[in-house]
């Protein structure tokens, strides 16, 4: 059996503001994680969703401009949210670090991703690495890495 | 080598809740813009509505490894999939 390492984080809490349905509500916990994203010689830290919902890895294009990827070499997709509308993204090969953990990562970048906070870690890339253990009630996260 | 890269179990909700950041105002300072953040202190060394300006003011500043973050008018509510059909 290939060795395996875990890693525990915390889900982070972000201020909410009350709803109608949920008038109590002051906070939204989240399992938002920082990582390390590598291109050439530059890097920048930028936080991300762990979100099963997601086929792939999708990223704000302005972390690829920062990093001076050529977006639109890359591979494009269209992809759809729950809204339905078509939305763009460009794949490109980039170097993650998740608390120390290096990884290879094929990711999308789109510049339709304006109105969210974080970029998004999916199933592809990112779920079929690790073994994710979502624990709400102690606001804790465990990722488990399959050595390849 | 990190010591997860050792293989090691890596408990990180310690450290992680000494970098504290402070989101709600975070949000209502700079609503709708990046903000680059010197990671160990939470200090906010850049703002812009782009970020690649805000990334710059890191530079100038020193901080050469910043934390990107898109700092939305409020958190909200969100149902995320991104589907390629």
């Amino acid at each position: 059996m290939a060795p395996t390492s875990s890693l525990r984080v915390a889900y982070k809490s972000f201020p909410a503001t009350p709803l109608e349905p949920f008038p109590n509500r002051q906070f939204v916990h989240r399992p938002v994680i920082d990582i390390l994203l590598v291109f050439g010689k530059k890097s920048i830290e930028y936080q991300v969703l762990i979100d099963s919902g997601a086929d792939f890895c999708i990223f704000h294009t302005e972390m690829a401009e920062i990093l001076g990827i050529p977006i639109t070499q890359g591979k494009k997709m269209t992809f759809y949210g729950t809204s339905g509308t078509p939305q763009t993204a460009y794949f490109h090969d980039v170097h993650i670090e998740v608390s120390g953990w290096p990884m290879k990562l094929y990711c999308g970048f789109s510049s339709d991703m304006k109105s969210l906070p974080y970029g998004l870690l999916g199933q592809t890339g990112f779920f079929d690495r690790f073994k994710i253990e979502f624990d709400y009630q102690a606001k804790r996260i465990e990722l488990k890495l399959k050595r390849q | 080598m990190s010591p997860a890269q050792a293989g090691l179990l890596v408990d990180v909700l310690y450290y992680r809740s000494m970098k504290y950041t402070n989101y709600h105002l975070l949000s209502k300072k700079y609503p709708d813009q990046w903000v680059a953040v010197e990671s160990r202190s939470g200090k906010v060394v850049g703002a812009s509505k782009s970020a690649k300006l805000a990334y710059e003011q890191s530079q100038t500043k020193g901080i050469k490894v910043p934390l990107m973050m898109k700092i939305p008018k409020e958190y909200g509510t969100y149902i995320l999939i991104a589907s390629s059909v």
